[in-house]
């Protein structure tokens, strides 16, 4: 049986050799991650281990070490498909079999460098670090109004409303991306609610440090002065294809893998925040960048090398939890002809999106049982009855 | 405890439709899930092992129940975790109906 080599020791990762296990795959499995960590779910990052109230141990993957060959703090530098070896920092090679992309994305930054006081959250190291400097910070400005920064906000007022919060943008609203008017709306009424300030339409220019070097306030394109003594960086993230440059699998938005995780060349596949995967659902390829596409291609690839062909069929789905709130998106959300609102209550909505009748998407706040249904009637392909959807006393199951 | 205490007397077996669930408080204060599938009652503890969330706002698909707030998925007569997030099952009651009411074990 052909040895199986994973670059990356993230969510993909993790539950690929944890599938690969249960499926009782007897070959070895090499995981090549430049964290020095077992492989975790992010999510808590921004939200209840930043808190304080979950800890590491809830949300690590537990994988058995005894049956994997695990290279921690171990970065891959250099692939060579031809002669199938890959390279880490210390110029080491390994060959490979198979070799599986698990390898993430990685924030943005503002500043090519590593500048001291500029925060970025991705991992456990970055969620400690910040959470300490929180404790001890009076003006905390988050750049960037994307699902990260909302997230901090959300978890900082919780536990500390007197805090000064501030998000700044430099567009014109919050969540430009994977989100549309309807989420803004309700996610933008909890941020005011809870007293989180907003700048947008306009960005910094400059940080200006106190003597010992940390920061003290920042100046902004208006020339304005804002006081800081926590600054993260939150403005989207890039697939981490770097590694790529140069050979004959190089991508820019994200490794293209159909809807089995393979990618054009023999052997070598690709899943999670790296893929740019085939959505059979969206008909297009997309990076989505959320736990439920780590989670999901990580049972399929599994099954697919272990021989059981089975292709991908998800439909997007993305979760945020905010204030004690939870929104979620499925499907597509933008390009629709129609819309319902299925108001229950104050804190209780589903927003039905459709296109030629059909239903496309939906946007759910504190409401995922629609949000279940929803799914297996668009799976079902069910032309729903639209008196009974615009009818909140009428239980959605009943379309099924 | 006699046995007969070990056994809390909780709804109607017609409160609670087919399909349906429902809050209920033990005596101890903890809080369970009372489910009627197919006219067999079940219970299991009320919250979702990987939040503190109520598994009554979830979707139940036949016997298994799904979380409301990330889909994870449990089997309902067993506890056990059919679908991810949470990695512990739930825990789970016996249950018996006497003279058309659901008693559910707690011993
Ligand atoms: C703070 C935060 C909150 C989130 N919240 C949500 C949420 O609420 N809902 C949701 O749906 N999604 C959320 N996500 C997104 C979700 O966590 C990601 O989509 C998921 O982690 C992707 O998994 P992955 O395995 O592809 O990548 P990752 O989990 O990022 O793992 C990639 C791993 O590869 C390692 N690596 C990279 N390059 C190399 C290399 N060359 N050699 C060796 N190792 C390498 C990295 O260090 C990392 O450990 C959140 C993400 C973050 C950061
Ligand atoms: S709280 Fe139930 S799946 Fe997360």
């Amino acid at each position: 049986m052909s040895d199986i080599s994973i670059i990356g020791g993230g969510h993909a990762s993790g539950k690929l050799v944890n599938n690969l296990h249960k499926l009782e795959f007897k070959g070895n499995i090499n995981i090549f991650s430049e964290e020095e960590h077992l492989p975790y779910e992010r999510p808590p990052l921004s939200k209840d281990f930043l808190y304080g109230s979950k800890k590491f141990e809830d949300f690590k993957i537990d994988i058995n070490l005894e049956k994997v060959n695990y290279y921690f703090s171990t970065k891959i530098n250099k692939i060579d498909f031809i002669n199938k070896i890959i390279y880490d920092q210390n110029n080491n090679d390994y060959s490979y079999d198979k070799l599986v992309f698990a390898n993430g994305s990685s924030p943005k930054r503002i500043f090519e460098e590593n500048i001291e006081g500029v925060n970025y959250l991705r991992t456990l190291n970055d969620s400690v670090k910040i959470k300490s400097s929180i404790e001890i910070s009076k003006d905390i400005i988050l750049l960037g109004a994307g699902y990260i920064s909302l997230e901090i906000s959300s978890t900082i007022k919780k536990n500390y409303p007197n805090k000064e919060v501030t998000i700044i943008d430099n567009s014109e609203k919050i969540l430009l991306r994977n989100s549309n008017d309807d989420l803004r709306e309700f996610i933008f009424k909890y941020q005011k609610k809870n007293n989180v300030n907003f700048l947008f339409n306009t960005s910094f220019q400059k940080l200006i440090r106190n003597e010992d070097g940390s920061i003290k306030s920042l100046i902004l394109d208006d020339n304005k002065i804002l006081a800081c003594d926590l600054l993260v960086v939150g403005i989207g993230v890039y697939p981490n294809t770097d590694i790529l440059k140069g050979t004959m699998l190089e991508e820019k938005n994200g490794i293209k893998v159909n809807e089995y995780c393979e990618t054009a060349v023999k052997d070598v596949f690709a899943l999670g925040d790296v893929a740019l995967s085939k959505n059979n659902f969206l008909n297009k390829h997309i990076r989505e960048e959320s736990w439920n596409n780590a989670e999901k291609q990580s049972d399929i690839l599994a099954k697919n090398l272990t021989g059981t062909k089975t292709a991908y069929d998800e439909i997007p789905w993305f979760w945020t939890d905010q204030f004690d709130q939870n929104f979620q998106i499925l499907g597509e959300i933008n390009n629709f002809d129609n819309k319902i609102l299925r108001n229950y209550s104050e804190n209780k909505n589903t927003i039905i999106y459709f296109k030629n009748k059909k239903i496309i998407g939906a946007v759910a706040v504190n409401n995922g049982r629609d949000i279940s249904i929803i799914r297996k009637i668009i799976k079902k392909n069910i032309v729903p009855n639209m008196e009974k959807i615009q009818n909140k006393d009428i239980n959605l199951k009943e379309l099924l | 405890m006699s046995d007969n205490e070990n056994w809390i007397k909780t709804y109607a077996v017609s409160d609670i439709d087919d399909e349906d669930v429902k809050e209920f408080q033990l005596p101890n204060g903890n809080k369970i899930a009372v489910y009627n599938i197919n006219n067999t009652f079940y219970a299991t503890d009320l919250f979702c092992t990987h939040e503190k969330v109520s598994l009554c706002e979830g979707f139940i698909d036949g016997d298994s129940i799904e979380c409301p707030l990330h889909q994870g998925v449990f089997k309902i007569s067993t506890g056990e975790v059919l679908e991810s997030p949470p990695t512990e099952g739930l825990k789970t009651y016996i249950t018996k109906i006497e003279e058309n009411y659901i008693f559910v074990n707690v011993s």
